[in-house]
């Protein structure tokens, strides 16, 4: 049954037009973060340069070039910015639709006058979204790949390759918790401005506001991915507010990510700080949509904007 | 020339103001707006405590050690309104084109629009009205805004803003409710303009992706000073009279990277009021007069965004108002 119900939502999602507009813009930032990390690695490496010669010039010591070991990947850099930024309101568009199209066609209450259980439904459903994201994220992948390949003109090696894959496959897992954040607000919610706006807040919520109250990241230094120092970082107020890091998913999906793509330095226990929480925060979304599929049949068909 | 008369605008403008007051979305909204920014002030007045600790006692090291002239201090409270400023250009566009776009919505439902036209009132008049009562709206979260990141710095940090700080307050927050009206007007000629009103709230969404976040993140990490933590300059003990002779070996380059940010509105915005503030350093000290003739392109910038956006939302309304009319 949740395949019929998965299917019946992917055709129908192929036909949203905001869904196709982001996916767009998310594919066209893909290929231009290719094309920017060119340029500004073209551009550094020239300054460098320059500043290298001008020092000999005048008998001064050169320092080591700061990007002579970076990864082939850190080219596509911009991609941990663009996937927490556009990539996420993708999923809070899919998951929210996927709800919302039920409950303004009258189809919720229908279904549910049959014997279906709510966990298979939501089941279905998150098997369509999580079909969706993937496809969007593969498109992407394969649009990096060929980014490394053509425009940047380089050999990635198999390791780069995996590293990749495992890159976007992190990212999956971090979208998927933004599909359910959009489905249990248009679930919950009377309204679908108040539901898609909810799940914007959340949004908000984890890209900006956490990393600030935990890390003192500044809101727009988060979309930056090359992390800057945070003076005060060992102050008393930081000390306790970092108990609370575990829950600043898009921090820890950050680290991942650049430790993936060759930005920063990442090992295991960092794999394990992004893959735990968002697993578990996952887990427990997906208990509570369920639940919360249960209202569902009490829904009227008719208006829901 | 025929005068228009004021007691409509103003009327109508009330009752945009009561409707959004009414409205337990937008409140929910303007609250969540008012306590992100106190948070983003909280934080950032503990750092600034420690600063001003740390400050303090490298003064009386200092005094100790017979140090007889000290440099000024390099502390300034409204340096710590760079969180809040930022959250007006992320969470603050949003709500304004939220606003605009449940403006839009309501009218549908509640077929004002058709009652208003029964009436002797022009599409101006209507206009204007909006375009107020908006801006009051406005004023009233900028204004709350502002009271909780005074208290806030005075009482977490120790240190109240004076009069001076005040009047540039005031300067900032005029170009954040230019800036907020701005996608107002875009929230309201995107819903006005589609024949599904969420659909009209997506294309705000899409353009505050474009205008907000893609075109400005573009040109900072293009930036090549932040290729490395820290600065790629300071990476390379480069001084910032040779960083500049050497970025001018990049000029096509940097044109392009600038060109990218200054497409955004926001960056412009965002360049106005760090230089009112003092968030950029440069301008600390600075008479607002030398202030707004250094950054009278950026002023420029904003004026001529608001006025595009109010074009086009005028536009959008008497559309929407010849359709009703049935031409």
């Amino acid at each position: 049954m949740h395949v019929i119900i998965a299917r019946h939502y992917m055709q129908l999602a192929l036909r949203n037009r905001s869904f196709v507009a982001f996916a767009t813009i998310l594919i066209g930032m893909t290929i231009a973060s290719g094309v920017i990390g060119l340029l500004s690695h073209q551009t550094i490496i020239s300054v460098y340069n320059i500043t290298a010669s001008e020092l000999q010039a005048s008998g001064k010591a050169i320092p080591p070039n700061p990007f002579a070991s970076a990864s082939s990947l850190s080219l596509i850099k911009n991609m941990m910015i663009y996937i927490p930024l556009v990539g996420a309101l993708i999923a809070i568009i899919i998951g929210n639709d996927a709800v919302a199209a039920d409950r303004s066609a009258g189809v919720a209450k229908i279904l549910f006058s049959r014997p279906i259980n709510r966990a298979v439904y939501v089941r279905g459903k998150l098997l369509a979204a999580s079909g969706i994201l993937g496809g969007v994220l593969g498109v992407c992948l394969l649009v990096s790949c060929i980014s490394l390949a053509i425009i940047i003109g380089h050999t990635s090696s198999v390791a780069e390759y995996v590293a990749l894959i495992i890159f976007y496959f992190a990212s999956f897992m971090y979208l998927l918790f933004f599909v359910l954040v959009g489905m249990i607000s248009a679930m919950l919610l009377s309204s679908r401005l108040v539901a898609t706006l909810s799940a914007i807040g959340v949004w908000v919520m984890v890209t900006f506001i956490l990393p600030q109250i935990v890390s003192g990241v500044s809101p727009v230094a988060s979309l930056n991915p090359v992390s800057q120092a945070i003076a005060y970082q060992n102050s008393q107020f930081f000390q306790f507010t970092s108990w609370f890091s575990f829950m600043s998913f898009a921090e820890s999906y950050k680290h991942i990510a650049g430790g993936l793509l060759g930005v920063s330095s990442s090992n295991l226990l960092d794999a394990l700080r992004f893959a735990v929480p968002i697993t578990a925060a996952i887990t427990a979304l997906y208990v509570l949509t369920v639940k919360a599929a249960g209202a569902m049949s009490t829904y009227e068909g008719g208006s829901y904007e | 020339m025929k005068a228009v008369p004021m007691n409509n605008i103003f009327t109508l403008a009330r009752h945009e103001v009561i409707t959004v007051l009414r409205s337990k979305i937008l409140l929910a909204l303007i609250a969540i707006f008012t306590l992100t920014t106190a948070i983003s002030v909280l934080v950032a007045s503990y750092v600034f405590k420690a600063q001003v600790a740390d400050y303090n006692a490298y003064v009386q090291a200092a005094q100790a050690a017979g140090v007889a002239r000290l440099p000024p201090s390099p502390l300034h409270p409204l340096q710590l309104l760079r969180g809040s400023i930022e959250y007006i250009e992320i969470v603050g566009t949003l709500i304004a084109i939220a606003i605009g776009y449940a403006g839009v919505v309501r009218e549908r439902s509640s077929k004002t629009m058709r009652i208003l036209m029964s009436r002797p009132i022009s599409t101006w008049q209507i206009f204007s009205a909006k375009i107020l009562g908006t801006v009051a709206m406005l004023t009233i979260l900028i204004v709350s805004m502002n009271i909780v990141a005074y208290v806030s710095i005075g009482a977490v940090s120790g240190l109240w803003l004076q009069t001076v700080d005040l009047m540039r307050l005031g300067v900032a927050s005029l170009a954040a409710i230019a800036f907020l009206t701005i996608f107002y007007c875009l929230g309201a000629a995107a819903a006005q303009l589609s024949k599904v009103p969420l659909r009209g709230f997506m294309v705000g969404i899409g353009f505050w992706l474009i205008i907000v976040m893609i075109a400005p993140q573009i040109g900072d990490t293009m930036d090549p000073d932040n290729q490395v933590p820290g600065g790629l300059f300071n990476a390379l003990q480069v001084q910032k009279a040779q960083e500049k002779s050497i970025l001018a070996h990049f000029a096509g380059y940097e044109a392009v990277r600038n060109g990218i940010e200054e497409i955004s509105v926001e960056k412009h915005y965002e360049r106005f009021v760090f230089a009112v503030t003092g968030i950029k350093d440069i301008y600390n000290g600075k008479t607002m007069g030398f202030i707004v003739k250094d950054r009278a392109g950026d002023l420029a910038w904003l004026v001529g965004g608001l006025g595009v956006a109010s074009g086009v939302f005028l536009w959008s309304l008497r559309r929407k108002i010849i359709i009703e009319r049935g031409g």
